[in-house]
């Protein structure tokens, strides 16, 4: 009996002591604690030009933004402009910048890597990622985008090119610090129970495009909580990953299919005409989907680190949310 | 300072061809040797570039001259321009700067913007330039994309929108240049600038944008068939060169680039055959060739350009070794209607043909002398109109070096075919009329010729300047690299004896227009050709008449005029040293003498001596005596096929000659002491401390050697047996 109280106490002396840095998750695993570091509203830039509307300007005032999160360029598999019959990794589609960054809105400068340049640069790594930190930077300050804290890598990396992707974002890691700047990297749902993660200060999980997009039988390709919860319920040990900050959806779209195959995502669903064996599943998540989902995240991974983050700055998406629900979503804990 | 004259009479600026020339005794030229096609000028055609700068010049003043334009246009970095934009007002002497500088500021811009684009362009070759910092323009692709798609200027509009295709392509927006392409130049009339420089942009954005067939299709209505041939590769596209030549041709025949290719795929195909690689007959043609031997006769038949492509399929059949059908499809062009450009070059080959063919008699030599007046007018009329300033080297009139089409007809058809056909023959002194001509029917005496040493303490070559020939041959101090290393002196110096010396006798009494015409550009120097003939002699024991041609050689010439000289006194046994001006004249008159000797002596002792003398001189003067018999003893700039005179049959009979001699005449000597002296002389000390103990040399070896068998055979440096 004695011991049985014992180990009673002891038990409720571990889970008070971890109640005070931890949350317990659902499956009785532990998780980390995010410290609050910049803690600020943010918005992603995920457009070829940047030129926001007054809407979004005001958007960006009215909540309070202090980030963005500013798509520079994808870096793609380019024909080489010397020797074609090449194909080497190159930037394609770098941003244009119609107009200033909004007063005391940090940038943090992101690019794009699709899966085929990540392969293609094997064994040159570091080279890549400094060629990638010095556009970005370069980009930055030929923009006159601000001081620069943070740079993010956004890449939707998978089990047989996690190596090059570590030894790429471990290379730009270490080079961004000699300039006494941070790396970030989004990470999919996916990628949560990945043995482990490529290396960075932080990172951004994106709780978007969960679902498959070309399957007609998913209801929401862009977020669906029974897509989310079997990864959050596999979640058991964050204690040596990186704090994460949340990235959540505020847009929609149309996906039509033809003759029950995937045939194309349409941007304007409202307008969209059908023709014959067409069908249009439209996809937008409902602010509750959003906030379901960020308690369960919240819940299950602890509080977001520094920003809840939106995707993404474009007002045509952001208005069919109310400030009040946009205001719920970047709430932090 | 040790000076030598080792190769005194090229030009430095030939030097690389000098070495090779070494290696490919005959034809090494840069164009086809005996293939000459009316080419288009391309020239006359005016580039992209001199029709923008006219239309420049239209745009702002007639008055302003192209180099001006030029100078600001292409030539001035992006800094420089920058420079003159900053300037308040300009000071300096070009005209087109001047004029957009008080009077254009929209040109003043565009310039501004097309020199960023080109900047940028270079620099994103890395493709992930981007600059760092604004200088008050557009600086990044994007930028120059938006404001030259963005101009309000209607004047500069088409130039805009082609900096915007530019800049596109460089960024690979290969959807957006082929939109660009279709709203902006594709109605412009095909002649018009911007299009014309927009135009393969798009056939490049087409290439990358899947459209493999129209990107082709552009670049051959462009001409281009360098892209179409890299596309091919790239996609793995089995097209030849000669098809794509014919798919040029069919579509602009007069685009210039097509014979240009002809040219090349015929040069290619000459090169192994005239270097002597494999040889002129049972060669296997190339398929580029095979291809466009097919494509000549296809065409020609079809009525295109019959001349150029019959003369083209009969040169490549030619090549082949086919005669026949060299001869008949020749025929044809002939027959056809052809520019007197193109007949000439029909002539040619029908003479080159025609010497293969013919029978060597006075029927044909009648015709080989117009034949070979014509080639020489032609020859002569062209020299003339060659800048001296690069032709001053001896080289190019005599070696291949500086070859041209008209030179390289002339000497391929004389000594590739005739010299050959006439020694097979028999008719080794026509032979050598014909090379005689051939190296020097170009020559003048007054020729200015350069002059270099090189001076091998140093490793350099030394410019001594010019000097006439006539005087390079006077003062050339003991090393005469011209006339002893020509065609002609290969051919003389391998041919019989007594056709080299029925030529040499010969020589100044022609015999008919033929020979006076041959005689009329040969070098027939009597010190030259008496030389050699001498020289002949001694190389075949023929002394006396040895002596006769020498003693006709001039003292200063044996001394100063050839490429040898003497070293050693022939008729020593042991190495010593003697130099003479008349050595060979010397050694002819002593052979001469001793075998009169030899005939005459009635004493077997004297006659031994004699007999061993006359060896020793004979087998010195193919040995440690060599130039007494010939004038090089291995490598020799510019010498045709320099023949390995040291291991040929004739050297090893002499030699062994020699030695017969030598044991027969120790064989008849009955004075004891006489013969120790000889077997000491040639090492035979065993033979001298057992046969002749009693004798002074066989005191000299019992008492000095104590092991006998030492001795046995030949000593170290006696090297006779």
């Amino acid at each position: 009996m004695r011991q049985r109280l014992f180990y009673f106490v002891s038990a409720v002396v571990i889970l008070l002591l971890m109640s005070s840095s931890r949350h317990v998750d659902s499956g009785g695993g532990a998780i980390s604690v995010q410290q609050h570091e910049n803690p600020t509203n943010a918005i992603y830039h995920w457009k070829t030009v940047f030129n926001p509307s007054a809407e979004e300007l005001a958007f960006i005032e009215r909540h309070d933004i202090g980030r963005l999160y500013i798509k520079m360029f994808d870096v793609a598999c380019v024909k080489d402009s010397i020797e074609p019959y090449n194909v080497v990794p190159a930037p394609i589609a770098t941003t244009r910048f119609d107009a200033s960054i909004p007063e005391g809105v940090e940038v943090v400068p992101t690019v794009y890597i699709t899966l085929e340049a990540l392969r293609l640069m094997e064994g040159y790594e570091c080279a890549y990622a400094e060629m990638i930190v010095d556009r970005l930077l370069a980009m930055v300050s030929y923009n006159e985008c601000g001081e620069i804290r943070e740079v993010q890598f956004d890449c939707d990396w998978t089990e047989s090119t996690i190596d090059i992707y570590t030894a790429l974002t471990d290379h730009a890691h270490s080079y961004l610090h000699t300039l006494d700047k941070e790396l970030s990297i989004t990470i999919r749902l996916h990628q949560l129970d990945d043995d482990y993660w490529p290396i960075a200060d932080r990172g951004v999980l994106m709780l978007y495009n969960t679902g498959a997009i070309k399957n007609p039988s998913t209801r929401n390709s862009i977020l669906d909580i029974t897509d989310v919860m079997p990864y959050l319920r596999r979640i058991t040990y964050m204690d040596d990953r990186m704090p994460l900050d949340y990235a959540y959806p505020t847009f929609g779209w149309g996906v039509k299919f033809r003759d029950g195959e995937f045939h194309s995502i349409v941007s304007d669903p409202a307008s969209a005409t059908l023709g014959e064996g067409e069908t249009l599943r439209v996809e937008r998540p409902t602010v509750e989907e959003v906030l379901t989902v960020k308690s369960w995240v919240e819940e299950n991974l602890g509080g977001v680190y520094q920003s809840n983050i939106i995707y993404h700055l474009d007002d045509e998406e952001l208005k069919n949310y109310t400030d009040d629900e946009i205001t719920q979503i970047f709430s932090r804990n | 300072m040790r000076l030598l004259r080792f190769l005194a009479v090229i030009s430095l600026l030939l030097l690389p061809e000098i070495g090779r020339a070494c290696y490919y005794p005959w034809y090494y030229c840069s164009s086809p040797a005996l293939y000459r096609v009316e080419q288009i000028d391309e020239s006359a055609v005016e580039s992209k570039k001199m029709a923008n700068l006219r239309d420049w010049q239209q745009m702002t003043s007639l008055d302003i001259p192209i180099d001006d334009i030029e100078r600001v246009v292409y030539s001035m970095t992006l800094e420089e321009y920058e420079a003159l934009c900053a300037v308040e007002h300009y000071t300096g002497s070009n005209m087109f700067a001047r004029w957009i500088k008080e009077n254009d500021p929209a040109i003043m811009e565009f310039l501004l913007l097309a020199k960023r684009n080109e900047f940028v362009r270079f620099s994103y070759n890395s493709l992930w330039y981007y600059p760092t910092m604004k200088v008050g323009g557009p600086m990044t692709l994007e930028e120059i994309i938006d404001v030259s798609l963005n101009t309000k200027d209607e004047r500069l509009r088409s130039r805009y929108m082609l900096q915007a295709m530019r800049a596109m392509y460089t960024l690979c927006r290969y959807d957006e240049c082929i939109e660009l392409w279709e709203r902006e130049f594709e109605s412009r009339p095909m002649e018009d600038t911007m299009r014309r420089h927009a135009y393969l942009y798009i056939a490049g954005a087409l290439y990358h944008t899947g459209e493999v067939d129209k990107a082709i299709d552009m670049y051959a209505e462009a001409g281009d068939i360098n892209s179409i041939l890299y596309i091919a590769q790239l996609e793995g596209l089995d097209i030849s060169k000669v098809e794509l030549l014919e798919r040029l041709y069919r579509n602009n025949p007069n685009n210039p680039t097509i014979l240009e290719r002809v040219v090349n795929i015929v040069y290619e195909e000459e090169g192994p055959i005239f270097f002597r690689e494999n040889g002129y007959e049972n060669h296997v043609l190339s398929n580029n060739s095979r291809e466009l031997l097919d494509m000549s006769l296809r065409l020609a038949s079809e009525g295109r350009d019959v001349a150029i492509w019959y003369y083209t399929a009969a040169y490549i059949y030619y090549l082949e070794g086919r005669l026949y059908d060299a001869d008949r499809t020749l025929m044809l062009a002939e027959h056809s209607h052809k520019s007197p450009f193109m007949s000439e070059s029909i002539e040619v080959l029908r003479i080159i043909i025609d010497a293969h063919t013919a029978k060597l008699d006075k029927r044909y030599e009648q015709r080989l002398l117009k034949q070979l007046t014509w080639l020489e007018e032609k020859n002569y009329a062209y020299i003339d109109g060659v800048d001296m300033n690069y032709t001053s080297s001896v080289s190019f009139y005599v070696f291949p070096t500086g070859l041209y089409y008209w030179k390289s007809s002339m000497q391929y058809l004389i000594n590739e075919i005739l010299v050959p056909r006439y020694q097979e023959a028999g008719n080794g002194v026509r032979a050598l009329q014909l090379a005689n001509y051939s190296s020097y029917f170009l020559l003048r005496p007054n020729t200015s010729i350069h002059e270099s040493y090189y001076d091998s303490d140093n490793y350099e070559w030394i410019d001594m300047g010019y000097d006439t020939l006539n005087d390079y041959r006077h003062f050339i101090y003991g090393f005469n690299a011209l006339d002893y290393s020509t065609f002609f002196f290969s051919v003389v110096d391998t041919s019989d004896i007594d056709d080299v010396l029925a030529y040499v006798e010969g020589a100044n009494t022609p015999n008919g227009e033929l020979e006076r015409l041959l005689n009329r550009g040969s070098y027939l120097d009597r010190d030259f050709l008496y030389d050699i003939a001498g020289t002949h002699c001694l190389r075949n024991m023929r002394y006396a008449e040895a002596e006769h041609y020498l003693n006709e050689v001039d003292y200063y010439y044996s001394n100063y005029g050839l490429n040898v000289s003497q070293k050693y006194d022939p008729f020593e046994f042991e190495r010593v040293r003697k130099t003479s001006g008349d050595f060979r004249l010397d050694f002819a008159r002593e052979m001469a003498s001793l075998e009169r000797a030899m005939d005459n002596a009635t004493n077997s002792n004297v006659r031994a001596r004699y007999m061993i003398r006359y060896a020793i001189g004979l087998k010195n003067s193919f040995t440690r005596c060599w130039e007494l018999t010939h004038y090089y003893d291995g490598y020799v700039p510019h010498t045709y096929d320099t023949h390995s005179w040291w291991s040929d049959a004739h050297t090893k009979a002499t030699i062994g000659k020699a030695n017969a001699m030598v044991q027969e005449a120790l064989s008849i000597i009955d004075d004891r002491e006489l013969a120790a002296e000889m077997h000491y002389m040639f090492g035979n000390f065993r033979t001298v401390a057992l046969d002749y103990p009693d004798t002074y040399y066989g005191d000299i070896v019992r008492t000095q050697c104590d092991h006998l068998n030492d001795y046995d055979g030949h000593c170290l440096d006696k090297h006779w047996w």
